[in-house]
């Protein structure tokens, strides 16, 4: 009905793809003709994804907590494919349980990619999308970002993070045509959440209380193919069960 | 997309016009049979000979409790069934409260809250009775942000929006699946009550958008596998400061 923005071509940065949602992105948008610059911590599991892609995949592993590996990745990315048109800042750590028995280091290394590397990448991406006047950053976030979650309040606060950021900088960047979106998916049935199984997956999916990766890479697709003058900001899909 | 709400029976209100009528027109293309439901009856007849036989005219006054009570009988009995229910109607009030009318306010309610709420409590039992179904309410941005320009109108799509939130829990149980869009300002006869300096800036600095695009977000939603639900989308013309 309206003209459906093209990816075939465009060149996407989609962290934590090794697994999960970032992987269910990066084969969606394999599928569209992207080209994809596949980014995770571990070298062995990219090279999986990327090689399932082809050539226009390139695996680059780094730990994006540690000092400078943002920049890197981001001008890997740019020399092996000329720009970054797209940018999925995706990975992320899930910690739920009482605050009175947590582990403090581990939230900071929580707060640290699911909120400081999302800042630092759309820092060192943005100038040349600036620059070009296009762009267009869509940020894995979670309906835990959209209300506040009790079994999880630390997660929960550095998704509220990050959907802050997402409605802050949209508005910042907007003038320069580059659009900003956050998808706030529900329980997804992959390994951040402990499934691993296809067959538990399966049932959890029949019993509709659980997602697929591919149910939220499908929405990331929408989004990205809305008409250049249409912003999807925010989108949140549960599975039709999950009581929150 | 057509074919891909083949067999699929859609009733969407304020379908005579704007966001409605638009999103009329996609789930027609889709394949579905909608039921244009409105109070304007000489456009709804008008639309109806336009969009073709899939298209069933339905007069509802969506302020007259008894009118409402008419609603689901009148689409079952030309239909036989309700897969989805788009609650859109709507009204707009902007401006400085304290100029404003209280009685505009009360009548804006009645259609963008309390309507919502009436017309949706018709429809849920033929679905929970079905065991399947979706609810999907037109909400704004201003539901998700407290706009300073339109106090009333912001705080009546904050309660669309609770509803829809905690409706959805509620009758989830039942394979329904309930919904909400959430636009920025779309170009349809509702802006046009803007005030007037807002509406010249946004034309000018193309900060409205066509609702095809929300017809468009209504049909992805009703097309995700039974399994999946989208509680809600914003969508806002890509240069909207808000």
């Amino acid at each position: 009905m309206t003209k459906r923005q093209e990816l075939s071509g465009k060149v996407v940065l989609v962290t934590g793809a090794s697994s999960g949602i970032g992987r269910a992105m990066a084969k969606a948008l394999a599928a569209e003709g992207s080209k994809l610059a596949l980014v995770g911590r571990s070298a062995e599991r990219l090279g999986a994804v990327a090689g399932h892609i082809g050539n226009d995949a390139a695996a680059i592993a780094a730990d994006l907590t540690k000092p400078g590996e943002v920049e890197r990745v981001v001008a890997e990315a740019s020399r092996r494919f000329g720009q970054i048109d797209i940018l999925l800042p995706n990975a992320g750590l899930y910690i739920p349980g009482d605050v009175a028995d947590g582990d403090p280091d581990a939230w900071d290394e929580l707060l640290a990619i699911n909120v400081s590397s999302v800042f630092r990448l759309a820092r060192a991406v943005l100038p040349e999308m600036i620059e070009r006047k296009s762009g267009h950053i869509i940020i894995t976030s979670s309906v835990s970002g959209h209300q506040a979650i009790q079994w999880e309040p630390v997660y929960s606060a550095s998704k509220h993070a990050i959907q802050s950021f997402v409605h802050g900088l949209r508005r910042q960047v907007a003038p320069h045509n580059i659009r900003v979106g956050a998808v706030a998916p529900g329980v997804v049935l992959n390994e951040l959440w402990g499934y691993t199984d296809a067959a538990a997956i399966d049932a959890k999916v029949e019993s509709r209380e659980g997602l697929r990766s591919e149910d939220v890479a499908d929405a990331v697709v929408y989004m990205l193919t809305r008409p250049a003058n249409v912003t999807i900001r925010d989108l949140v899909i549960l599975p039709q069960n999950q009581d929150i | 997309m057509s074919g891909q709400l083949a067999g699929k029976v859609i009733a969407i209100t304020g379908a005579a016009s704007g966001i409605g009528l638009a999103c009329a027109r996609g789930c027609l293309d889709a394949g579905a049979r909608v039921v244009l439901v409105d109070y304007a009856e000489d456009k709804l007849h008008s639309l109806a000979a336009e969009l073709g036989d899939n298209a069933i005219p339905l007069k509802v006054d969506l302020t007259d409790p008894q009118s409402v009570a008419g609603m689901l009988p009148a689409i079952l009995a030309r239909t036989g069934q309700l897969d989805a229910f788009h609650a859109n109607a709507g009204a707009y009030i902007g401006g400085d409260f304290i100029d404003g009318d209280p009685d505009a306010f009360d009548r804006m309610l009645d259609l963008n809250v309390n309507a919502v709420f009436r017309t949706v409590h018709a429809v849920l039992p033929h679905m929970v009775e079905r065991g399947t179904g979706d609810i999907v309410v037109t909400s704004s941005v201003a539901g998700h942000t407290a706009v300073v320009w339109e106090p009333i109108y912001t705080a009546s799509k904050h309660a669309v929006q609770a509803f829809v939130h905690a409706l959805r829990r509620q009758v989830a149980k039942h394979g329904i699946r309930v919904g909400a869009i959430a636009p920025g300002p779309v170009l349809t006869p509702l802006v046009a009550n803007w005030p007037k300096e807002n509406l010249d800036r946004a034309i000018a600095a193309g900060n409205l958008f066509d609702p095809k695009e929300i017809a468009e977000v209504l049909v992805f939603m009703l097309t995700r596998s039974r399994t999946v639900t989208i509680r809600d989308v914003v969508i806002l013309p890509a240069n909207f400061d808000i």
